[in-house]
């Protein structure tokens, strides 16, 4: 049994390090098949999956629903940005400040908003959004740019410059792999354990002893810190923001893509991420029929697919090795 | 269950075959203006290669700016048609891609991208969006890919930029004749109203710098949000002030609504407009558009025939017969006069490559386009510098200054 | 005196219309216990359908404003029974209904687009008249028609809901559907028509405002968002706080943009719905259904 075990593990190694080698080598393979765009795609994606991530903390684990994170993006992307050109912090360190602020006002909303059902709470994440978007575009003193927007400078560690597509993706993957591995490690945990009950059911998790309020807060804080970590990756790569990037719209993007992947695991994020970019993508020769089709594939998803598309490789999964199993035991 | 199952399988297969199929179709966008001759192969981006000249067009397509968006990719369709009817660039066949914006820099960056590096265009042309210039210009000049902006915000043209260029109105220079022509009338005080967005805000900006410089008091200066459609409160507050006279710096549907509300709400003075009303503004307005006045190159007509310049008539009747109606927005101009303005830069150069062709585009300095001669000799990237001044009366477009000197002013104000 | 009562007539007629879409959402909450993201295009799609009727095809209006209530009702019906009820009947997450109004929102308003295309449109004015004088000043028809007819579907809907049968049943069926089940009321159908009726009341505030803003597709989007603060004011859930919050939040608007400034106007909706929600959660009305 113990052999089976050790033997089993080297080849769960070998696994993810081949993943992690085309991971690594995904930049030159686009390069090699004359698909550069395929990077700047992929860059994106480690945004998304990084701001999606922080979502599924708040809503597939602990089940708070949040439609306004496109705020906690922008707290990211503009606190990073305002921090680096007008206090001269490394942006590689006011990428870390701008989420711990996004983090203290997830906690300062989620304190009063915990004792909210998910309908109000959506409403009271809704309103929060606005209220950061009409003051991102008429921001006191104008430091936001308002309208015009600011122009960001590219990372840059130790002299190199993370100014290509090519060079951010790398930036991007550390991002991903180190946020990725605290979320698992952080859903895993007692903390985790404690939002799962929640999300079942908070009074009987408060009969067990559970401060709900407490962590409920810690789930809005750490979601806002993952969502705002994506947006000064945004920033730093885009080069430039506005106050368009940062509406509703954003906020339920998140969602949807959350949706799309599937909740509660480590690859609906990643997967959900990937599929709506790519959705995007293939669209965009449609034009102006582009988000009507969005719309009817979302709700073909949600009326079909409630579990997001890992949802579903989760029970085909499950039915093949089920009937695997029987007829093992048959034979 | 077993059946839900299948359901589940088919809809997620029916999903990526769709998105799949799709991809695939991408290579050969359906919106492609396919070239007149047909001679070249659709498949393949073969811009680079010189068989094509290849240009992106990014546009608003959906939300507050769709209208706009569609007017200037219909003018940019045409005249590619004309060009390649008559041989297109040095003989070569231009073709056109269009693209939606939504009006959002992250899906910008992200076309823009698509365009230099998958799609491999020679040229490009818009948005009218100015965030998404500001945030997709960079990309083009990086790429050194030839770019006409379609919008008329002032301050993506000052990024230094030496691929874009713009071929339409810049408001940063109609709000000063706007100013001297107010100064010239006696006008004293003016109350604003302006949108939040970079376009409409930077102009009323400069509107309200130059107020200042001239001696024009501006009494007041509201403001509103996209998509609200109540400006009650706002036009209360500036009639209240008195004004000699009201500027709107706006865009999209907003327009229409404001001007119906302040005449309801009991203005009957002069309103002055950043840019041209649209034809579709004045109908839905009604008689509320009557004494709105602008600087602007072109205005949009109810038949070719209204139009006083032959170019624009010409341009008309060439619209209508492709579209069967009529453009309602001069975006259609702006997209046809940059085309038209790559197409003598390709002239002047004498072959297509971007490079030779942005040297070209500084030297022309007396090209007869929709919007008047254009001029790009200062080195700022700008080609439209002159203006002519029209106000609306019973819903047509009539030329300012004639009745300005016949003394209607005076007349207006004493009715008051 | 002239400016306050411009500005309070004003407020009044984009009250009434946030009072309408909140009817709509408080209707929907006391039926089903929902949240619904449609009302606003709902208001759009409404506003087109009358331009459709009245202004394209010279349909008289009261004819037009029928049939459009009817195929709304329809619409609104449509949405229950196809896509929500298929959700609840599945148990799958509250939240996953509230996805799916949004999708709901996506195609309508894009949809919209695609069948009226991007222009605005005229709605062809419903008075010749072009003001009449209230204590001195001038007022347009539309807007007092507008204030005056969503007074009367107000109190239409009230009576209905108090005192006919099928409003007694609608009423029982949101109270307790079990109980209402056993007295032969059809709960399922009952709930389709609060979906129904509600999709209504919306396309009357589109078809209402129509000839006062124009017809484009994003017509109804803010005003729908900015509906919830009325309801949530008022108390979520409650019909006469729906009327009373939706008021309130008009005039409070255009008395803030008209005296105060208008730089922060749409901030004051959002600012309200969060008080309220932290505050005072069961709103002016004391509505109680909000709380956990």
């Amino acid at each position: 049994m113990n052999k089976l075990l050790e033997k089993k593990n080297p080849a769960k190694h070998i696994k993810s390090f081949g993943f992690l080698a085309l991971l690594l080598l995904l930049p030159v393979i686009f390069t090699a098949v004359d698909f550069t765009y395929g990077i700047t795609i992929s860059c994106f994606v480690a945004i998304y999956v990084i701001a999606v991530s922080g979502i599924d903390i708040v809503f597939g684990y602990c089940g708070q629903i949040s439609m306004g994170h496109a705020a906690f993006y922008a707290v990211g992307a503009y606190g990073s940005a305002l921090l680096s050109s007008k206090l001269n912090i490394p942006i590689i360190i006011s990428m870390f400040i701008a989420p711990v602020i996004a983090a203290i006002l997830g906690a300062l909303l989620a304190y009063p908003a915990s004792k909210l059902v998910f309908h109000f709470l959506s409403l009271a994440t809704i309103a929060f959004g606005e209220i950061t978007y009409q003051l991102i575009l008429q921001s006191p003193g104008g430091i936001t740019g308002n309208a015009v927007g600011l122009a960001t400078k590219k990372v840059n560690l130790f002299g190199f410059a993370f100014n290509t597509s090519f060079r951010f993706y790398y930036l991007a993957l550390a991002f991903v792999l180190l946020l990725l591995a605290a979320k698992t490690n952080l859903v895993s945990s007692r903390v985790g354990r404690a939002f799962v009950a929640i999300r079942e059911n908070t009074h009987a998790a408060e009969g067990m002893g559970v401060n709900a309020r407490k962590y409920k807060v810690i789930a809005f804080a750490t979601s806002a810190f993952f969502t705002a970590v994506a947006g000064s990756m945004y920033a730093h790569f885009v080069g430039y923001i506005s106050p368009d990037t940062f509406t509703n719209k954003q906020s339920v993007l998140f969602i949807t893509m959350l949706l799309f992947g599937g909740t509660a695991s480590k690859p609906g994020p990643i997967i959900g991420a990937i599929a709506v970019l790519l959705l995007n993508e293939a669209l965009r020769s449609m034009e102006n029929m582009q988000m009507l089709v969005y719309g009817f594939l979302l709700l073909i998803v949600i009326l079909l697919l409630p579990g997001g598309i890992f949802g579903m490789i989760k029970d085909l999964f499950y039915k093949y090795t089920h009937r695997g199993g029987k007829e093992n035991a048959k034979s | 269950m077993k059946n839900s199952m299948f359901v589940k399988v088919a809809t997620f297969a029916l999903a990526l075959v769709l998105a799949f199929g799709l991809v695939a179709c991408g290579e050969t966008p359906p919106s492609s203006t396919a070239p007149a001759g047909g001679a070249t192969s659709e498949a393949g981006a073969a811009g680079a290669t010189g068989a094509e000249f290849v240009i992106g067009n990014p546009q608003p397509l959906t939300g507050v700016n769709a209208q706009v968006g569609a007017a200037a990719n219909k003018g940019a369709a045409l005249a590619v048609k004309i060009i390649n009817e008559n041989g297109g660039f040095n003989g070569v066949p231009v073709r056109l891609i269009n693209y939606d914006d939504q009006g959002s820099p992250e899906e910008a960056v992200k076309i823009a991208t698509k365009m230099v590096e998958d799609d491999k265009v020679d040229a490009v042309l818009g948005s009218l969006t100015s965030t998404c210039m500001l945030a997709a210009g960079q990309v083009y000049e990086d790429a050194g890919v030839l770019t006409f902006g379609t919008g008329t915000s002032p301050t993506w043209m000052l990024q230094g930029w030496e691929y874009v260029f713009r071929a339409c109105p810049n408001n940063g220079v109609s709000m000063p004749l706007l100013v001297s022509k107010m100064k010239e009338m006696g006008i004293e005080t003016v109350g604003v109203f302006r949108g939040l967005d970079d376009a409409a805000k930077s102009a009323a900006e400069t509107f309200v710098e130059e107020c200042d410089k001239m001696g024009v008091e501006v009494l007041t200066v509201e403001s509103y949000t996209d998509g609200d459609t109540d400006y009650s409160g706002q036009i209360a507050k500036i009639i209240s002030k008195n004004p000699d006279v009201v500027l709107c710096s706006t865009n999209g549907p907003t327009m229409a609504i404001f001007a119906k509300q302040l005449r309801q709400l009991g203005y009957q003075g002069l309103a002055f407009n950043r840019e041209a009303l649209p034809a579709d503004t004045v109908e839905v307005a009604g008689s509320a558009a009557d004494h709105w006045v602008f600087m602007y190159p072109y205005i949009t007509y109810e038949t070719p025939e209204d139009a006083f310049d032959p170019d624009i008539k010409e341009f008309l009747e060439l619209f209508q017969e492709e579209y069967g109606e009529m453009p309602f927005h001069d975006c259609a101009y702006r997209s046809w006069d940059a085309i038209m303005v790559m197409a003598e830069a390709a002239r002047i150069a004498g072959t297509n490559d971007v490079d030779a062709m942005r040297d070209a585009v500084v030297e022309i300095s007396n090209f007869k386009a929709l919007g008047g001669v254009m001029d790009f000799s200062a080195g700022n990237g700008e080609g439209l510098n002159t203006l002519n001044s029209y106000i609306v009366l019973d819903g047509k477009y009539e030329d300012f200054d004639a009745w300005y000197a016949a003394g209607n002013y005076e007349a207006l104000k004493n009715a008051g | 005196m002239t400016m306050f009562m411009q500005v309070f007539v004003s407020g009044l007629v984009i009250g009434c219309v946030y009072g309408l879409i909140a009817l709509g959402y408080s209707l929907i909450y006391k039926a089903s216990g929902m949240m619904s993201f449609v009302q606003g295009d709902l208001l759009t799609v409404g506003a087109f359908l009358g331009y459709t009727f009245y202004g394209l095809w010279k349909i008289p209006v009261a004819i037009s404003f029928v049939m459009v209530f009817i195929l709304m009702v329809l619409l609104g019906f449509g949405i229950e029974r196809g896509i929500i009820n298929r959700l609840v009947k599945k148990k799958t997450l509250p939240i996953y209904i509230v996805l799916a109004t949004i999708a709901v929102s996506y195609i309508l308003q894009n949809g919209a687009m695609y069948i009226w295309g991007s222009n605005m449109l005229t709605f062809p004015r419903l008075f010749s008249a072009n003001s009449i004088k209230i204590f001195g000043v001038g007022v347009q028809p539309e807007a007092l028609f507008c204030i005056v007819v969503s007074l009367i579907a107000m109190v239409i809907l009230h009576i209905f809901m108090k005192y006919t049968k099928y409003g007694t049943a609608m009423r029982a069926a949101s109270m307790d559907p079990m109980a209402a089940r056993s007295c032969g009321i059809n709960v399922s159908v009952s709930t389709g028509l609060t979906w129904g009726i509600a999709a209504a009341m919306a396309s009357l505030a589109g078809m209402l405002i129509g000839p006062v803003y124009g017809v484009f597709t994003t017509l109804g989007a803010t005003i729908g968002r900015k509906g919830f603060s009325s309801a949530v004011m008022g108390g979520y859930g409650n019909m006469y706080g729906a009327i009373v919050g939706g008021i309130i939040l008009g005039l409070m608007e255009t008395f803030t943009s008209g005296y105060i400034s208008s730089a922060y106007k749409d901030l004051f909706a959002y600012i309200i719905l969060l008080l309220f929600l932290f505050v005072k959660p069961t709103g002016i009305f004391n509505e109680r259904a909000i709380m956990e």
